[in-house]
């Protein structure tokens, strides 16, 4: 060691016991963060960046979902669901109830997404994750896959947490059946706790093939007890007074009572129940209407007719199926045909009759 | 807002943060950039998940002070402007020499000064800890000694 080193050293030694003692705990409690001056130069071009980027960037993300939007298996559900909402300069503050939405859609569920992460933090960038009920399954990150000192990805379930919990702001930015961009101000009175998130390409890993044969499907026979149907598959029944809107079916409740029917739903499928009460009622209609991004199943006829199967392929597989107009009857199935190809099937009438 | 663990954190760490602190702002200011950092990073969206939240920390401190300084320039900047005289007096708890020589240095310099010759930790962990590559901890290692050269041979 050099006599320049240890001048330095002995400075560095002056300094460190210069230092007062630390602020106690309760003290912290209490503290509010400075907030740093800001020149209005910075603010007034931030903000006009702001307006220009979120106007581009709902431009491209109009064109990017387009394409899903527009094809021949969509559902009805898919198509009312899309919005792409331009709130570059929101106007409502508070927390954004699609936020709510997205959180109960993932909940349990295995889904892999790439999350672009914003703050002033060393965690900014963009990661490929895997995550399973807010546990990381896998993470790379994208920016850098051999950067050594891997900032934490932020989760997609997290980000919604925080953001549900945020008291400065929540606002959802842009959004479609696979994407969420979010801005979040967590703290009101702390600065630099904002954050843009946003999660693209976001897809159900854990959704499971069920195979459909004389009308039924899960091994659950032709008419399963309500009860029996929501343990089995975990989902929640909804009394149902209104009867269910089908895109090209005419439904109509068996019992025809209205208010005495519920419904099970996960993506595509929609499952009818009716009875005296939830404990007694059966399942009496089911239809599949394709593959909705948070469906928890994929359904297929046990010959591979599946959405999407051509008419001809339909019949090829079914001889003895009966065709009237645009809906073919086989296998004790229906199958509601658009543009040549099947767009959705199921059990519509009252198999309990 | 503290938790039982960030608590504990807090108390078992604050020690060095002051002294770090200290040599990034200066003693006066050293409580107040503690303090504002830990409040920050402890709300911080992905804190629980930081697995050196040590180091962490560290690295969040040196952002701070640097919005700090940053500040404190334009400050000094708007009082040159209008002709006032900039406050300059040195800390009573250190020698004149010392407070210069840290004022020379910007606020990256002084965090590695302060990690090689008070902490005594090496280049790579250094580097690790505030983000940057070995070779710039090197480069502004020799700058420093350079710099600081210049006020404590006097």
């Amino acid at each position: 060691m050099t006599d320049h080193d240890r001048l330095v050293r002995t400075a560095m030694r002056d300094v460190a016991h210069a230092a007062p003692p630390p602020p106690p705990l309760e003290q912290l409690e209490l503290h509010r963060p400075h907030r740093h001056p800001v020149p209005r130069w910075v603010t007034a071009t931030a903000a006009l960046l702001v307006v220009t980027l979120a106007a581009l960037g709902v431009g491209l993300l109009g064109r990017s979902d387009g394409g899903a939007v527009s094809s021949p298996s969509t559902t009805k559900e898919t198509s009312t669901t899309v919005s792409t909402t331009s709130t570059s300069v929101p106007t409502v503050a508070g927390i954004d109830p699609l936020l709510g939405e997205w959180a109960t859609r993932i909940a349990g569920r295995t889904i892999t997404y790439t999350a672009t992460y914003s703050c002033f933090c060393d965690a900014t960038g963009t990661w490929v994750i895997t995550e399973r009920d807010g546990e990381v399954l896998e993470a790379t990150y994208v920016d850098d896959p051999l950067r050594a000192d891997l900032p934490t990805p932020l989760l997609f379930s997290d980000a919604l947490r925080f953001a549900a919990t945020a008291n400065g702001f929540a606002r959802v930015s842009a959004s479609s059946p696979t994407s969420l961009s979010m801005q979040v101000d967590v703290e009101k009175d702390a600065i630099d706790d904002e954050y843009d998130y946003a999660a693209r390409d976001i897809t159900f890993l854990d959704v499971t093939p069920l195979e459909v044969a004389s009308g039924e499907f899960g091994g659950l026979g032709a008419s399963p007890l309500l009860t029996t149907v929501a343990t089995e598959f975990d989902l929640e029944p909804v009394a149902d007074t209104v009867t269910p809107s089908l895109p090209g079916v005419t439904w109509a409740p068996c019992l025809s009572v209205q208010g005495e029917h519920w419904t099970l739903r996960s993506g595509g499928l929609l499952m009818v129940f009716e009875g005296s009460s939830a404990d007694d009622a059966l399942m009496t209609n089911w239809v599949y209407v394709g593959d909705a991004a948070d469906g928890k199943f994929t359904m297929a006829t046990s010959k591979g007719v599946g959405i999407g199967t051509t008419v001809d392929d339909l019949l090829a597989s079914y001889p003895d199926a009966q065709q009237f107009g645009d809906v073919i009857d086989a296998d004790a199935v229906r199958f509601g045909v658009a543009d040549g190809r099947v767009a959705w099937f199921g059990r519509v009438d009252c198999v309990s009759d | 807002m503290f938790d039982p663990q960030d608590a504990e954190f807090y108390e078992q760490h604050a020690p060095d943060f002051v002294r770090f602190a200290s040599a990034l702002v200066g003693p006066a200011a050293a409580e107040d950039l503690v303090a504002d950092t830990v409040v920050r990073v402890v709300r911080s969206p992905g804190w629980h998940r930081v697995t050196n939240r040590r180091a962490y920390a560290y690295r969040a401190m040196v952002n701070e002070a640097r919005q700090l300084d940053r500040a404190d320039r334009r400050r000094l900047a708007r009082e040159r402007r209008v002709g006032s005289w900039p406050t300059d007096a040195p800390s009573t708890a250190l020698r004149p020499a010392v407070t210069r020589a840290m004022r020379a240095l910007s606020v990256r310099e002084r965090a590695v000064v302060f990690m090689v010759f008070w902490l005594d930790q090496p280049t790579d962990q250094i580097a690790a800890t505030l983000g940057v590559s070995t070779r710039t901890v090197q480069r502004d290692l020799d700058t420093s000694l350079r710099t600081m050269g210049r006020f404590l041979d006097d």
